[in-house]
């Protein structure tokens, strides 16, 4: 403790800060303007420039420039208190930007690194292998729920990796423990294929099974049709002999049973990209199966189908008219709602809308609503940028009164049964003809609800929520000393914006809360449980008798220059002005989840590509999975020189 | 029932289903090596909604000579292993959430520490291959969590229960740590994986060289596990002659699973402490299978949506959570311990509920029953009506000390509740009144404790004792039912005059024309 405040006192007395080790034409504008506030005296935003010490981590931290880049463009950094760089000075940081993370810059294939199948991919992979799902029994009631799935109940849940999602599973190694439940649930699985009442999922394989006799040609069988399945490729005669030549004729089903065990427990199944060949030091592209394999798990979040691992063995998924037909087919089937139900779900945090609290069946509809949403662009193949603006809704009954009277017609009636209290049921599609205050990903109830506090709106998290989940920004976490927004003093009347325009007067918070606030404040015509409001206050207190002022809303504002005077106005230069970032984001999410992994300086190629031919074409979801699957990062992967 | 043979049909015997009990797995039991002292286990079993009182309220009697309610037929032959508690309870009326909670954590608002099972369990539990199950039969009924949880941490936080009795199966006794046989298969399935992962990396890349490591590792280590598993196997039983219970056909079936599979799991000694919920509290569960078409928890209100038919579904219901009870005590009393007694013997089992009255959720008179001797720690064959309310946090500290768990205090009480073992207890004291019956030409007047018939089947029937031994009938209309509010005088001394006769020897009133409470207030004054 001592020894620390001591450091502190010679720091401050000398006044001298640190300066970068790294060797570079831009470390000089760094030392200037940059590192009194990060890593010299400070580490501000989390972001320490004395780690960077050469090549190699500047390019690892490729966005942390990329921001700095937008930032410096936009004269929000440095702040507007400190010393500012002349134009010049700007210039050159602009040119040493685009040499380094640009022109000198190689596209590149990610690695071939196998990695687990997240919890979501397992589940799905033996649902679609055995042909059902692997669930628990329990009695069903009325207004009660239970986790379904063995898998979902028995395995931790998967830790979001570096990309943010939780199929990136790099990071998540294999221990004992998971092993012990991997073991658990194959053995489950294994019981239950042989099951009387899954008999014709057995059969499947098996061929038709009489009087009970599993016999080992059964046997035989069932291993032939299983093992490229589980192994989501063509297995070699050999090796489906030497598993054939471990049956033994005395027990028949239990040493079959073994040797389906053996497979699920296999790391063959239980990770993907074991089998991708490379050679160390090449880029290469990879097999049909791999295509096979990334395109399904991809769409949905499963293994291949027989028809999929077909089209590899032929060697067919290179031409892009028949990966295109394949696309379009996968979409279309009922397993492409693991996009809306994974990807979606992590991309725009639907789980906070868990925690909005209130009675469950109300929540989980303000959950599944964008669920619904995302799915249906995906199955009726939407342009991109109707997730911004869009005239089809979903609601059920309890999100109804979100909704103008006439649009409401398209929600399917419904009566409660005896004794229900309250209970969720589907979505209807709807049509907003009337529903002007609506439409789109940005004002459903549940986005708007979740990004609250304490029954408060929280302009601060909404905005947030749009910067970081559409607009696709990285903002730092904020600084602990900052304190929260001063209530009114005994005889001001100021609004909670008047309140916060001082609280936020300070330099530094002012870098991130002007591109955040505009977009908060817009939205403060909706009320913290996403209901649309045109005043706030004039509520009595119960207690005091004393009703709060009631004032209009001011939901105008500034994005980058551009005014507005409501969120319509808002959605407005989104849609327009802001078009390319909201697109360049959706494609980066989207390809991020696809790949299973961050995105690389090295895939900024591939990425803008994929952008630029979206705008131009006023690209559709199915374009845009169409587009991935054909890009370099997709096809091909390099394996680097060993040390 | 035509199931009951299939569903005992789970041991797979040589051919034929081998029904319980499983003499020879006893034998391989009592040969149990170096300890001769049978362990001491604690199961609990929740019964949802509270109960209808006229049916479960015992009426009068004392400690060793006193009259099973018409609810507790159902397991009166077990009637020497039960010690009945009366007058259990608390101040006001109970959220159901609340009720929940209080089952073994001694008070609703005990919500930041570990319910009773899981201080057994700490304290016992490390001697068997499971430390503990945490069992239910349904989902989480999510408009009030609270409802679906009676077992929690040290945290105060719910334990994720098992419904399904082939998880929980797949758990006890397929688990490579406690099974021989399935030990050698992990054994082999381990030699076999790491084979398949070794043809892997001859193939693989650097980069790839690295997940297959860790697979490696995963690997060694659950060997070494199995290993020192080894030397520390409590079991006798050969697990494999088990056989794995087929998927429930309906509620009844999974029940009747669950309650075999917690009575060999006990009896093996895969664990000592479960604790089972038989629904969640305001359950919305549907016992179709009984014929019943409404909701569990609607008809729980048997007196806001009173009809003759709903009762008689009510009664249905708390009928079969009594049978239950009773199936967990036969199962429990057909294993030997290796004491030679039974499993129930060594076992201590609290049945109950949170609330009483299941229509205005009362906190007084709740249902607590304690099964089984404890290895000798209680005295049962007994019926305690205690001198006012007593908190469920005393019974549960007294439970605890049973086990030694050292604690002074649970759920806001420090002082135990007395008389498990047969102490002095500060019992309910009646007021005396004389019990007589007047016949006057069809006028009969009748002072006496009314009671409802043992036969739930007859729940409209109410009874009159007296002294000689015989008793006057009450069969009467839905409309003097109503009127008087007979149900609501279960239990207590009136005098009753009305119209009737002598029916081949049994006196039967027909029709009421009076009531008068002897010592308590008009139906209606008392809430509810």
């Amino acid at each position: 403790m001592k020894k620390s405040l001591l450091t502190g006192l010679l720091l401050a007395t000398s006044g001298q800060a640190k300066e970068l080790t790294l060797k570079s034409e831009v470390t000089p504008f760094l030392n200037k303007y940059c590192i009194e506030c990060h890593g010299g005296k400070k580490v501000k935003g989390k972001l320490d420039l004395t780690k960077i010490k050469n090549q190699k981590d500047l390019l690892k931290n490729y966005e942390v420039f990329e921001s700095a880049l937008d930032l410096i463009h936009e004269k929000e950094m440095p702040p507007d208190d400190e010393l500012q760089p002349s134009k010049k000075e700007v210039a050159l940081y602009e040119n040493w930007y685009k040499k380094t993370f640009i022109q000198n810059v190689k596209a590149q294939a990610g690695p071939a690194k196998p990695r687990r199948l997240s919890v979501n991919e397992y589940k799905n992979t033996l649902r679609d292998l055995l042909g059902f799902d692997l669930n628990i029994n329990f009695a069903e009631a009325e207004e009660t729920v239970m986790e379904k799935s063995l898998v979902k109940k028995i395995m931790p849940l998967d830790p979001p990796g570096k990309s943010g999602f939780q199929n990136d599973t790099h990071d998540t190694p294999l221990t004992s423990v998971l092993w012990g439940k991997y073991a658990f649930i194959s053995e489950t699985a294994v019981s239950n294929l042989f099951q009387k009442k899954n008999r014709s999922h057995l059969e499947k394989y098996s061929g038709t099974i009489t009087k009970n006799n599993f016999t080992k040609s059964h046997a035989e069988k069932l291993i032939k049709n299983f093992a490229p399945m589980a192994f989501r490729r063509h297995m070699p005669t050999s090796e489906i002999q030497k598993t054939l030549s471990r049956i033994d004729s005395e027990d028949v089903i239990e040493s079959t049973k073994f040797e389906l065990k053996a497979m699920l427990m296999s790391p063959r199944f239980l990770f993907r990209g074991h089998m991708v060949k490379t050679q160390s030091g090449k880029q290469q592209k990879v097999d049909d199966y791999e295509i096979a394999e990334r395109l399904s798990y991809f769409i949905w979040g499963s293994m291949p189908d027989k028809k999929l691992l077909s089209l590899a063995y032929r060697k067919k998924l290179n031409s892009p008219e028949i990966l295109k037909k394949e696309i379009n087919r996968m979409a279309s089937d009922d397993k492409s709602k693991n996009l809306a139900e994974d990807f979606a779900y992590q991309w725009f945090a639907l789980n906070e809308i868990e925690h909005i609290g209130g009675r469950f069946p109300v929540t989980k509809s303000m959950m599944t609503q964008p669920v619904y949403f995302f799915n249906y662009l995906i199955k009726e193949n939407r342009p991109l940028m109707e997730l911004i603006d869009s005239k089809v809704s979903f609601a059920n009954p309890l999100l109804r009164s979100y909704y103008d009277k006439k649009d409401q017609k398209g929600i399917k009636a419904y009566r409660k049964g005896k004794g229900i209290e309250i209970e969720y049921v589907p979505h209807s599609r709807i049509t907003l003809e009337n529903t002007t205050t609506r439409g789109g990903i940005l004002t459903m109830p549940g986005i708007l609800a979740m990004n609250a506090s304490k029954g408060r709106t929280s302009p601060v998290l909404r905005g947030t929520w749009v910067l970081e989940r559409i607009l696709g920004d990285h903002l730092p976490e904020p600084p602990n000393d900052v304190g929260v927004v001063a209530e009114n003093k005994k005889g001001q009347n100021l609004s909670f914006r008047e309140r916060f325009e001082i609280h936020k007067s300070n330099k530094t918070c002012a870098v991130c809360h002007d591109r955040i606030d505009p977009l908060g404040f817009a939205l403060e015509s909706y009320d913290s449980m996403g209901k649309f409001r045109s005043h706030m206050g004039g509520i009595k207190n119960r207690k005091t008798k004393v009703t709060s002022p009631k004032s209009p809303i001011d939901a105008s504002g500034e994005l980058y220059g551009e005014k507005f005077t409501d969120f319509t106005g808002l959605k407005k230069l989104l849609k327009t002005k802001h078009k390319e970032t909201i697109i360049r984001n959706i494609v980066r999410k989207t390809m991020s989840y696809a790949l299973c992994r961050k995105l690389e300086v090295y895939d900024k190629e591939a990425v803008e590509k994929i952008v630029s031919k979206m705008i131009k074409e006023n690209g559709t979801y199915q374009d845009l999975i169409f587009t991935i699957s054909q890009s370099m990062p997709f096809q091909e992967v390099y394996l680097a020189k060993e040390n | 029932m035509s199931y009951s043979i299939d569903r005992r049909s789970f041991l797979r015997g040589a051919g034929a289903a081998m029904p319980l009990p499983f003499l020879n797995m006893m034998k391989a039991s009592a040969k149990s090596k170096n300890d001769d002292q049978s362990p001491l286990r604690f199961v609990s079993l929740f019964k949802p909604n509270g109960v209808h009182p006229p049916s479960w309220n015992v009426t009068g009697g004392n400690q060793k000579e006193y009259r099973l309610a018409p609810l507790m037929q159902p397991f009166a032959k077990h009637k020497k292993d039960l010690l009945i508690f009366d007058n259990m309870g608390d101040f006001g009326f109970s959220a159901h959430q609340h009720a929940t909670r209080r089952f073994m954590s001694g008070h609703h608002q005990n919500t930041k520490s570990a319910s009773m099972d899981q201080l057994i369990a700490d304290k016992i539990g490390k001697k068997t291959p499971v430390r503990s199950l945490e069992l239910t039969t349904e989902g989480l009924f999510v408009n009030q969590i609270g409802c679906s949880y009676i077992s929690y941490d040290a945290k105060g936080k719910a334990i994720p229960r098992n419904s399904d009795p082939q998880i929980v199966f797949d758990q006890l006794f397929r688990n490579p740590m406690s099974h021989p046989k399935k030990k050698a298969e992990m054994s082999s399935l381990l030699d076999r994986v790491r084979d398949d992962a070794k043809t892997l990396e001859r193939k693989a890349g650097h980069q790839d060289k690295d997940t297959l490591d860790q697979y490696f590792t995963a690997v060694r280590e659950t060997e070494k596990r199995l290993q020192n598993m080894n030397n520390r196997s409590t079991s006798k039983v050969d697990f494999s002659t088990l056989k794995r219970p087929e998927v429930s056909g309906n509620l009844d079936d999974q029940v009747e699973t669950m309650l075999d599979l917690m009575a060999l799991a006990l009896w093996t000694d895969s664990t000592r402490c479960i604790s089972y919920m038989l629904g969640n509290s305001n359950s919305r569960m549907v016992f179709d299978f009984l014929g019943i078409t409404e909701q569990h928890h609607y008809l729980s209100h048997f007196f806001r949506n009173f009809s003759r038919e709903n009762i008689d579904a009510l009664l249905k219901i708390s009928k079969w959570h009594m049978e239950k009870f009773d199936s967990l005590l036969t199962k429990m009393k057909s294993y030997k311990d290796v004491n030679g007694q039974t499993v129930l013997d060594n076992s201590i089992v609290l049945y109950g509920s949170g609330m009483g009255h299941s229509d205005n959720h009362t906190a007084t008179r709740i249902p607590a029953i304690i099964a089984g001797k404890g290895g000798g720690l209680i005295e049962t064959g007994r019926y305690l009506r205690y001198n006012g309310n007593q908190r469920l946090g005393k019974l549960h500290l007294a439970i605890l000390q049973k086990f030694g768990v050292d604690v002074n205090s649970f759920g806001g009480e420090s002082q135990a509740l007395n008389g498990l073992s047969g102490e002095r207890i500060d019992e309910h004291r009646e007021k005396a009144f004389s019990r007589w019956v007047k016949v006057n030409s069809d006028e009969i007047v009748v002072q006496s404790r009314l009671r409802l018939s043992d036969d739930l089947n007859e729940a409209k029937v109410f009874y009159l004792d007296l002294p000689d031994g015989s008793s006057v009938k009450l069969e009467i209309q839905f409309r003097d039912f109503h009127d008087f509010n007979l149900a609501y005088y279960c239990g207590e001394a009136i005098k009753l005059t009305g119209k009737g006769s002598n029916k081949n020897g049994q006196l039967t009133i027909t029709k009421v024309t009076e009531l008068k409470s002897l010592f308590g207030k008009k139906a209606g004054s008392t809430g509810g």
